[in-house]
């Protein structure tokens, strides 16, 4: 036998061996007593391994590791307090240590690049709630309204006794923050504006510029990085970011809004990407909803489309809607737009059966996802882009592009 | 059996963000891998510190975990792989069988480290088995380990370890030929009175 052929004895013993292989094997053993004897001694190996003792675990792993699950999420990355995310709601009750924690682990854990000893926010860690079903628990007295946010937004300190545990719309909420955390990573994200904020009150101001500017796609994420953690050194200090996703003409009025709100603290410039990844990872992401195209029809326009469609006896369509064409904007339809939030369309909006039947109106135009190619080569059809606007509250000190 | 939940609740409720329910998990699968890790290290410390990486890892991936196999097969490939990776450094001092790299002055570890409900001849019995296994490559003793000590068919083998099944075949036979030498006198004791009966699949 050759060693491969040799090999043939393990596996007889283990019964790896096709019925051929088997047969050839035990001719081997029958003919030649050295095989005969390799045998009894590889199973002999094979029985005195697998008569190994088997201790049990340490008592404590289980404790060991559930601590250490919570140490993490306290820590967050970085290893300083973070909020946790809306849908764990179960792990409120573990963040209440964090602020205590946060405190001890900014002082003495190492820093991660830029990172400095700076006092977390005195503010526990909050979660934001958004939502139009009114609050299911009493006001406690940290309960604060977001003023830049829909006013259906509140925002709950996670020491809010009458919390309970996440629904569905926990869990969509969460699924629109992991989107728009998507969209840092997105290749069309190539502009970042930055406001500085001299006097305080910018980042609302900038929340609520963002938030009246119609567009396309309406969802806007604000990420808010707590002071203390300083991810781009030339912008040191607390920031809020704001994410968006708008075509080149909804871009160009952005900018011009912001350039008339902040004339001389305006700056433009691209994102860097390891700027992008630490945003990703130690922001405190909220979702939240703009004004559409849609919110500028009129009451008389929506009307008849609400009463087209009721002939039709069509509730729950696809993405797309229909609406008429608004000079500068222009229909709807965002197929293929990974960036929009999956619900069911009601009567008040969407197409008709004749038009789901027959594809997309012609007059719809795709809003196609930018983090995907087009579906369709229509050079007028306007491209989408993942924009940035980061208020920071100290002018730059580099020079150039972060 | 009242009270008994299921894997798959308590992976849906560690998702939820209970971790208490990981806790769970890890109570129930936790001596089940720990003597796999213990034999891949050979050094219960080591074992120790693995099996909570193990289940810490297998935490922080429990997105990924699709339910094609079950949790304990998913999180002892997490185990396996671990430990072949070699993010645990050998303690030669304190290693069950000793170790080709200790020293003259190391002393043999305590028995009771291994079990201490052994008895001294099992317990010595034990640490010239793991003495051996601790001096084969690493893949060869993950092969032995995953096939004598825990029964895995080779292609489960093969599947964990990403290598076909004739990989697994050759290195298993070859580890256990390096056994035979390292054990020869256990083997000699076992060997006679043996009439060998091939596994039957």
């Amino acid at each position: 036998m050759n060693f491969d052929e040799e090999t043939y004895l393990t596996a007889y013993i283990d019964g790896e061996l096709t019925p051929g292989q088997r047969v050839r094997v035990e001719s081997a053993l029958a003919s030649d007593s050295r095989f005969a004897d390799d045998l009894r001694a590889l199973s002999a190996v094979r029985d005195l391994v697998s008569g190994l003792s088997r201790p049990a675990a340490p008592s404590d792993v289980a404790d060991a590791v559930v601590a250490r699950i919570d140490r993490r999420r306290l820590a967050g990355p970085l290893g300083l307090g973070w909020v946790v995310s809306s849908s764990s709601w179960g792990a409120r009750a573990a963040a209440l240590l964090s602020a205590a924690a946060t405190l001890v682990a900014v002082s003495t854990l190492g820093i991660f690049g830029a990172l400095q000893h700076v006092p977390a926010a005195r503010t526990p860690p909050i979660e934001v709630s958004q939502g139009d079903r009114p609050p299911t628990q009493s006001p406690t007295s940290r309960d604060t309204i977001d003023e830049v946010s829909n006013p259906g937004v509140r925002l709950v300190a996670v020491d809010d006794p009458n919390a309970l545990a996440p629904g569905p719309e926990e869990h969509q909420r969460d699924l629109q923050n992991q989107r728009v955390r998507k969209w840092l990573d997105s290749p069309s994200l190539r502009k970042l504006f930055i406001v500085t904020d001299a006097i305080g009150g910018a980042d609302r101001k900038v929340g609520e510029i963002i938030r009246q500017s119609p567009r396309r796609h309406s969802t806007f994420g604000r990420i808010t990085v707590t002071q203390g953690i300083v991810i781009d050194p030339d912008q040191p200090g607390r920031v809020v970011v704001f994410a968006l996703v708008m075509d080149d003409r909804e871009l160009k009025d952005l900018h011009e809004t912001l350039n008339a709100s902040f004339p001389d603290s305006l700056e433009q410039t691209s994102p860097r990407p390891e700027f992008l990844t630490q945003l990703g990872d130690v922001g405190q992401m909220a979702v939240h909803s703009g004004t559409t195209v849609a919110d500028l029809i009129s009451p008389e326009t929506r009307e008849r489309e609400r009463a087209s469609r009721s002939r039709a006896g069509r509730d729950h369509v696809a993405k797309a809607r229909l609406l008429p064409e608004i000079p500068g904007f222009g229909p709807i339809h965002p197929r293929g737009l990974d960036l929009e939030v999956e619900e069911p369309i009601t009567q008040q909006d969407g197409p008709t059966p004749e038009q789901m039947r027959s594809g997309p109106h012609p007059s719809l135009r795709a809003v196609p996802d930018p983090a995907a190619p087009p579906a369709d080569a229509r050079p007028s059809r306007p491209q989408a882009s993942v924009v940035l606007v980061m208020v920071t509250t100290k002018p730059r000190r580099g020079t150039g592009p972060p | 059996m009242p009270g008994f939940i299921d894997d798959q609740c308590l992976i849906d409720a560690c998702r939820s963000g209970k971790t208490e329910a990981y806790g769970t998990l890890v109570r129930r699968y936790q001596d089940r891998l720990y003597p796999t890790v213990l034999r891949l290290t050979g050094c219960a410390e080591d074992a120790q510190d693995l099996l909570q990486e193990t289940f810490l890892r297998a935490y922080e991936k429990l997105g990924n975990f699709q339910g094609e196999s079950s949790f304990y097969t998913w999180v002892y490939r997490i185990g396996v792989n671990l430990a072949l990776s070699g993010r645990r450094r050998r303690r030669p001092s304190s290693r069950l069988g000793g170790g080709r790299e200790g020293g003259p002055n190391d002393q043999v570890t305590d028995p009771g480290e291994t079990d201490p409900s052994l008895p001294m001849e099992r317990a010595e019995r034990d640490r010239a088995i793991q003495e051996a296994l601790d001096g084969l490559a690493a893949d060869h003793r993950a092969v032995v380990v995953m096939k004598e000590f825990d029964g895995l068919r080779y292609e489960q083998i093969g599947q964990i370890l990403g290598v076909p099944v004739g990989t697994v075949r050759s290195r298993l036979h070859r580890a256990r030929c390096e056994l035979r030498e390292r054990l020869r006198g256990l083997v000699d004791e076992e060997a006679p009175a043996r009439h060998v009966s091939p596994e039957i699949p």
